[in-house]
């Protein structure tokens, strides 16, 4: 018992972290970003090759995570989301356009980097005593650091001037430019909170696994569903739902066995949403066009 | 001339490809080139159906090939354990996609957009992972060991459409070929039908403003149901001649590559357009085709051009070309006023 707890735990935290960046964009400019996957993928890399080949100490992993999640943020912000934000068919057009630029990601770090598999050189030893079972530094570390992303993310939107033009741009761009807020500008600064926070959950997530080019496709799995089931662009209920769904989904992989994790979470998808068909926590409908 | 709507002008358009298209192996054209026009017709049956559920009735779903995926696998698995012709599978073929088109419809049929797109996507993904992950002992042989899908390596050996034997040996790809003209041709028959119908417009009025024709009392939602499976119906269908010609079947069709191919396909020809899939096959195929020798940044270059089209030319092929025709008309209606 105390065992599926602290598994949901960590597997929680991770899906906290990684879903809190795709549900902030989703939130604010109405988003559904299919290049989360490619984000995370980026971070994972951009540690690897700072710590693996420049031989940089462990923690700094985390920081060119964080920067190489920014970049490519930044990136599809100027070639992709700029050109078709607040033109017809925005909510369509984002999601394929964002599906063919994680691709190109892909195939660039199978063509450039290489495709083989690598491990995250990054490990902290030990483990603490909780109960009748034990909790790896490690883990808790993730943990940690997940969290303090995700609530860092919620102060940050609560509390700063820049939380409030981000709140400003989700509910009205025509109302945020006319009381003089730069609409590209608080979109550009969103894609790079997004694509660190991506980035940096990337470099977690990829501890326990390994670094491959399509890493990111089950997070991102993961993070949609999340987000979904948390409602849409919902920030406090992308983090519940993922401790909610890591819960069901350990349960289900120490009953059922590891391949039922996805089709367990999948089914209480279909569920949620025929019963509450704007997820378990969101209330207002957000549209844009 | 048989009338003039521009529903009876786009089926005479289709009798003029289908008998176009059936008349080219006269010109004894090599086996490569019939297997790989085979291919790329059964694609552009797919992109019909798909193009049918998200350009035309508005029903924003990422997961079309695990239709096809279920039509595939009924043709393979029958054809393995059973010993079924695809002849005889085909029909099952179709119901199987037919089933899980209307599963994933009902699923989704009450959801907004972008919760649509996440549902069916994860249908597919989920499709994928159980039977990349299906590696338990189901069949043995005195060498190896297959699990009861085939996992990641996917089926082979269950028998094809037997064009051989029908036709005459080496004349198994004419047959092919033809198999595939006559899968595209009533896929395009289905998808001409119900763009012109009076639940196209619906649908059109709908993807237009859906307030505004909530407003006016269009509810297409059980259209929407109707549409979606039966393009599944058709879906699945193009999944059996896919696996029934290929003579392979595997999880390949559900991996990203595969869903950018089919996407590139419909954006480049123009979303909703009834005459999109048939203008984007010929012109990804003909990038496919000249770009051999770049083939490892095939998925990129399909990418790009999806993103370009996307943003200079929303309408695609189809609809510059259709402004085309519009303003030809116009200038000689005016020349003959």
């Amino acid at each position: 018992m105390t065992e599926i707890l602290v598994t949901a735990l960590a597997l929680g935290s991770l899906y906290a972290s990684s879903a809190v960046a795709l549900a902030l964009i989703w939130g604010t400019i109405g988003m559904l970003n299919l290049a989360h996957g490619a984000f995370i993928t980026a971070g994972a890399y951009a540690s690897l090759m700072v710590v693996r080949d420049l031989g940089f100490p462990w923690w700094t992993g985390l920081l060119a995570g964080a920067a190489g999640g920014a970049a490519v943020g930044a990136i599809v912000h100027f070639l992709l989301v700029a050109r078709i934000f607040g033109r017809p068919n925005f909510e369509i057009n984002i999601i394929i356009v964002t599906m063919a630029a994680s691709t190109i990601i892909v195939d660039f770090i199978n063509n450039v980097i290489g495709p083989a598999t690598a491990r995250q050189p990054f490990s902290i030893e030990g483990r603490i005593a909780i109960g009748d079972t034990s909790i790896g530094w490690q883990t808790l570390t993730m943990a940690v650091i997940c969290l303090g992303m995700a609530v860092g993310l919620t102060l940050l939107l609560k509390h700063t001037s820049l939380g409030r033009g981000i709140n400003a741009v989700a509910q009205e761009p025509t109302a945020a430019r006319l009381n003089g807020l730069s609409v590209g500008n608080v979109v550009l600064r969103v894609m790079m909170i997004s694509g660190a926070v991506a980035g940096v959950s990337g470099v977690l997530i990829t501890h326990s696994t390994a670094v491959y080019p399509t890493v990111g496709q089950d997070p991102l799995l993961k993070s949609l569903i999340v987000c979904v089931i948390g409602g849409l662009g919902s920030i406090p209920g992308a983090i519940s739902a993922a401790f909610l769904l890591a819960l069901l989904e350990t349960v289900a992989q120490f009953e059922l066995g590891t391949k039922w994790g996805n089709p367990v979470l999948l089914i209480a998808v279909v569920a949620v949403l025929v019963l509450r068909p704007n997820g378990l926590f969101g209330i207002r409908e957000i549209t844009r066009n | 001339m048989l009338g003039n709507t521009p529903q009876e002008r786009d089926y005479r358009l289709l009798a003029v490809l289908v008998l176009g298209l059936g008349l080219i192996p006269i010109f004894g054209p090599s086996n490569y080139l019939l297997g790989q026009a085979a291919l790329y017709l059964i694609w552009a049956a797919v992109v019909t159906q798909w193009n049918l559920v998200l350009g035309v009735a508005g029903i924003m779903s990422i997961g079309h090939l695990a239709l096809f995926a279920a039509g595939g696998y009924t043709v393979a698995l029958l054809g393995l354990y059973f010993g079924l012709s695809p002849w005889v599978s085909m029909p099952l073929a179709a119901l199987a996609g037919f089933a899980v088109a209307l599963l994933m419809g009902l699923a989704t049929l009450r959801l907004r957009g972008a919760y649509t797109v996440v549902v069916t996507l994860a249908i597919a993904m989920v499709m994928y992972q159980l039977i990349v992950t299906d590696v338990e002992c189901f069949r043995k042989t005195a060498t190896a060991c297959y699990s009861l899908t085939g996992g990641a390596r996917g089926l082979t050996r269950f028998g094809d459409f037997g064009f051989a034997g029908l036709l005459g040996n080496g004349m198994a790809q004419i047959g092919n070929y033809l198999l595939a003209i006559a899968l595209l041709g009533l896929c395009m028959l289905a998808a001409i039908t119900v763009a012109h119908s009076p639940y196209g417009r619906a649908f059109q009025a709908l993807r237009d403003s859906e307030p505004a024709s909530q407003a006016r009392g269009i509810r297409v939602e059980k259209f929407q149901l109707i549409v979606f499976a039966a393009s599944g119906l058709l879906t699945g269908l193009a999944g059996a001649v896919y696996a029934g010609t290929q003579r392979t079947f595997g999880p390949q069709v559900l991996e990203f590559p595969t869903l950018l191919f089919l996407l590139s396909i419909m954006i480049v020809g123009g979303r909703g357009h009834v005459w999109g899939p048939v203008l984007g096959t010929l012109c990804l195929a003909l990038v496919k085709e000249s770009l051999t020798s770049f083939a490892q940044w095939q998925n990129s270059i399909y990418a790009v051009l999806l993103i370009v089209i996307l943003i200079i030319a929303p309408e695609g092929l189809a609809g510059a070309l259709s402004r085309l025709v519009a303003r030809a008309r116009a200038v000689k209606k005016e020349a003959s006023a």
